[in-house]
């Protein structure tokens, strides 16, 4: 009988109860969306830097995880010294330029021989390997997301480069561009951002990584085979902050949203109210009834939630190809969990405001 | 035989801003099990306080109310909430069913806050006997206002208790065909009992 009651309420006033189921559903998608884009995002650049094979990376002393983010760049004769070390098959500098023009991206400066011994090379899906100055190799996705090809002009960072190949996807980053030119262009004359290393054999990755960090003290040395665990929210400097904080809005919008509709719904059932207690209901029914009715009304919200966070990530993936939007169970989970604890208790005043209506009032109520 | 309802020195003060209105003034009557009564007068004289007050939706300002021997004036608010649940029925002036509800919702939802469930043979009875089982899945907005009255009775009669009525219709003494309820005629000013019926016991 209370479900009837409930579904009937809910049909009673189908415009609310769809504002109200949207509401909650804009709330589970921004939830499950921001976190699926952040996670996502980290994820995907995670796989990239652990797919270019190296054992090790070098940063200088301070840098982020985040590599786009770092600091100053180091002298690349460090480059020699690295070579120099026990267990130390390859070493490839690379100097990484942060670009936010016609996109956000990480551009790489590499010098082509080295980091082929480092990273056993590119798959080249069309073209060849850069031979001039101005060569472009361009991953798959941005290749499509940009729409370029072999043998196109394109502008970065003020410069026109060509387009000599298109590679796939997952070294480290979507483009590449010779080492030599991209100094030029930063001023970073005879420096690199990273060192990648390559050891003799795997098991040597720890006594490589203790040589440099007795040779180079305070300098950035991450084991490869353990980047993907790093790669988290908490990691990045503000970006848990940043999701939190998206969370707290997505939280306040249902909230309110679920208050107001809750807070109308007894207003307008006020005589309904009245009715009900003139029936023996007591306070304890009316609040189960209205928090029922809420939650009923989140459930619908979370499933058309979950189903908008899906249609948003495939328009989103239809448009920037290169973006990664993570969907898991567990934030689908946890996304409805503070949904429905949300409506909770948006619904809680109302409902509390309902069982305390004086019946004879109630009854009196036009 | 002990009154299954019973008032003594009933009032019932309204307060408007500083000054007390009273709309009760020390009522007294008894109803036997069995009776049916009749609460007749003017507009403004008190009949819907009386009725919220010994139906137990209003606490009375003095004077003592009994049903079936319980003080409803002793009661905390939540023990006459129980005993409007087992022992009183309202049909109210204006029916007051809940439009989302269709009629059968309407009666089966008073058994629910009963508490024991629907009761499918209770149901029919009451259904059947007001001539309803006809109209059932329609909602009162699809229903004549006869049938919606007859709504109102059959949620009054479905659950165990002390009918009361609160119509003007009955108040004022029309006669009514096939609810059971007493006929009556004339006015009168303050509330009365008067009549008697055999109560939702008989069922």
């Amino acid at each position: 009988m209370m479900g009837e009651l409930v579904v009937r309420n809910l049909l009673h006033r189908p415009l609310r109860t769809m504002v109200g189921v949207m509401a909650v559903a804009v709330e589970v998608a921004l939830v499950v969306l921001i976190v699926g884009l952040t996670s996502g995002l980290l994820t995907e650049t995670a796989k990239r830097i652990e797919g270019i094979g190296a054992d090790i990376m070098l940063q200088p002393p301070a840098a982020s995880i985040f590599l786009g983010f770092s600091g100053s760049p180091m002298p690349i004769k460090i480059g020699d010294k690295l070579a120099q070390m026990k267990y130390v098959q390859a070493v490839a500098p690379a100097l990484l330029q942060f670009n936010s023009t016609g996109g956000v991206e990480v551009i790489y400066g590499v010098d082509s021989e080295s980091f082929r011994a480092v990273s056993g090379g590119f798959v080249f899906l069309q073209g060849h390997d850069m031979e001039g100055p101005d060569d472009l190799l361009v991953d798959d996705w941005a290749a499509k997301a940009k729409h370029l090809k072999v043998g196109d002009t394109y502008n970065l960072l003020n410069h026109d480069w060509h387009v000599v190949a298109i590679i796939e996807h997952g070294k480290g980053a979507r483009l590449f561009v010779p080492l030599p030119t991209l100094q030029d262009l930063v001023g970073a004359h005879d420096k690199a951002s990273i060192f990648l290393l390559k050891c003799t054999r795997p098991e040597h990755t720890e006594d490589v990584t203790e040589e440099i960090r007795a040779v180079l003290p305070g300098y950035t040395v991450r084991p490869l085979k353990d980047f993907l665990s790093l790669m988290t929210s908490t990691n990045i400097p503000g970006l848990q902050t940043f999701i939190d904080a998206m969370i707290a809005l997505a939280i306040a919008i249902g909230l309110l949203v679920i208050f107001l509709t809750m807070y109308t719904t007894v207003i307008e059932r006020t005589r309904d109210i009245g009715v009900l207690k003139s029936l023996g209901a007591n306070r304890s029914f009316i609040v189960r009834a209205l928090l029922t009715e809420s939650a009923a009304l989140c459930i619908f919200g979370i499933a058309a939630g979950v189903g908008l966070s899906y249609a948003a990530r495939a328009a989103f993936l239809a448009g920037f190809p290169t973006l990664s939007i993570l969907i898991t169970r567990d934030w689908i989970l946890r996304a409805a969990g503070i949904a429905l604890g949300g409506a909770i208790i948006g619904a809680s005043y109302p409902a509390w405001l309902a069982s305390r209506k004086d019946p004879v009032e109630a009854l009196s109520y036009d | 035989m002990e009154p299954i309802l019973k008032t003594e020195g009933l009032w019932k003060l309204y307060r408007a801003g500083q000054v007390e209105v009273p709309a009760l003034r020390g009522v007294n009557f008894e109803v036997l099990p069995g009776e049916s009564v009749a609460v007749m007068g003017p507009s403004g004289c008190g009949k819907s306080s009386l009725l919220y007050v010994i139906g137990g939706l209003a606490q009375a300002t003095r004077g003592h109310v009994l049903v079936d021997g319980n003080d409803l004036t002793e009661l905390s608010d939540a023990a006459r909430t129980k005993l409007r649940r087992h022992k009183i029925g309202f049909v109210f002036q204006r029916f007051n069913l809940l439009p989302t509800l269709t009629a059968k919702g309407n009666i089966a939802i008073a058994q629910f806050i009963h508490g024991d469930g629907f009761d499918p043979h209770r149901f029919d009875v009451v259904t059947k006997m007001l001539g309803l089982e006809g109209r059932l899945h329609h909602k009162p907005s699809e229903l004549s206002g006869g049938e919606q009255q007859r709504v109102a009775i059959a949620r009054a009669l479905v659950a165990e208790g002390i009918p009361l009525s609160k119509s003007n219709q009955w108040a004022s003494g029309r006669r009514r065909s096939n609810s059971g309820f007493p006929s009556d005629a004339g006015g009168g000013s303050g509330p009365k009992a008067a009549g008697s019926r055999e109560n939702r016991r008989a069922l």
